[in-house]
C-alpha cells in the first residue's frame, strides 16, 4: 500500500512532522450506527490503519534504516510506534465487538490482530530491556554464537 | 549478515511478515512462529527452556541488520531504475 505523495518532502523522504500529522487522525471514538454501518465504518478504520502503517514503515526505513538515526529520530519512531499499537488494539476490540465488512482487500480481524503483534515486536526490537549479557547468552545458546 | 542458516530463516520470515499486504498478515505471523517454534521445542527437548518473547528481543539487533542489508540493496535497486 503505497502512501500519499502529499506526505512526502521534495526529495521524496517521509519526514516524522508529516507522518505524524497523519498518524494522529482521531479514529479511536466509540461507534454507534447500525450493524451494517458499524461494519463498514470499521473496515474503514482498518484501511486506514494499515495505510498509516504502510507510511510508518517507510518512514522508519528511511530514516532507521538507510540513513544513521538521532536521538529525535528514536524520539518519534517511538512515539508513533506506540500510538499504531494503541489504535491497533482499539480496532480489534471494536471489530470484535461489531464485525467488519468483507472487502476487496482481503484482510480480516486476525491481520489486524498480527499487525498489531508485529508492531508490538518492532518495540521490544528497538526499545526492549534485555541487557546484552543475556541477548548474547541467548544467541549462543539457541544458533551457536551466531 | 546472520550467519546461521537457521536464524537467517526466521529474520527472513520476519522481514516477509513485515513488508506483507494487509490480507497476508496472519499467514506470514504464523510461518514465522512456526518456526520460530520448531526451534524452541527442539531447544526445550534438550532442557533448555526459552521463552519466544525473550528470544525476539534477543535477536533484535541481528533483524536490525538483516532489515538494513535488505533495504539498502532495494534502494539501491530502485535508484539503478530511475
Amino acid at each position: 500500500m503505497e502512501p500519499p505523495r502529499v506526505f512526502m518532502s521534495n526529495s521524496h523522504e517521509p519526514r516524522w512532522d508529516a507522518i505524524s500529522c497523519f498518524l494522529a487522525g482521531e479514529d479511536r471514538g466509540e461507534i454507534a450506527g447500525d450493524k451494517e454501518a458499524n461494519a463498514l465504518l470499521l473496515y474503514a478504520k482498518s484501511y486506514l490503519f494499515f495505510h498509516k502503517l504502510a507510511l510508518f514503515r517507510k518512514g522508519e526505513t528511511a530514516r532507521l534504516y538507510l540513513n544513521e538515526p538521532d536521538e529525535s529520530d528514536f524520539m518519534f519512531h517511538r512515539a508513533l510506534l506506540q500510538r499504531l499499537i494503541g489504535d491497533g488494539s482499539v480496532l480489534v476490540k471494536q471489530v470484535k465487538r461489531h464485525g467488519m465488512a468483507r472487502n476487496a482487500e482481503g484482510f480480516s480481524l486476525a491481520d489486524i490482530e498480527a499487525t498489531v503483534e508485529e508492531l508490538q515486536q518492532t518495540e521490544r526490537q528497538w526499545y526492549g530491556k534485555i541487557t546484552g549479557r543475556r541477548r548474547r547468552e541467548i544467541l549462543q545458546d539457541l544458533f551457536d554464537g551466531a | 549478515m546472520a550467519r546461521n542458516p537457521e536464524l537467517e530463516a526466521i529474520l527472513e520470515a520476519r522481514y516477509d511478515w513485515e513488508g506483507a499486504a494487509p490480507s497476508q498478515k496472519a499467514q506470514l505471523r504464523d510461518v514465522y512462529y512456526k518456526l520460530l517454534d520448531q526451534l524452541l521445542v527442539r531447544h526445550a527437548r534438550q532442557g533448555r527452556k526459552l521463552a519466544r518473547g525473550d528470544v525476539i528481543e534477543a535477536m533484535g539487533d541481528e533483524y536490525k541488520e538483516f532489515r538494513r542489508a535488505r533495504d539498502r540493496r532495494l534502494a539501491a535497486k530502485v535508484r539503478r531504475l530511475r
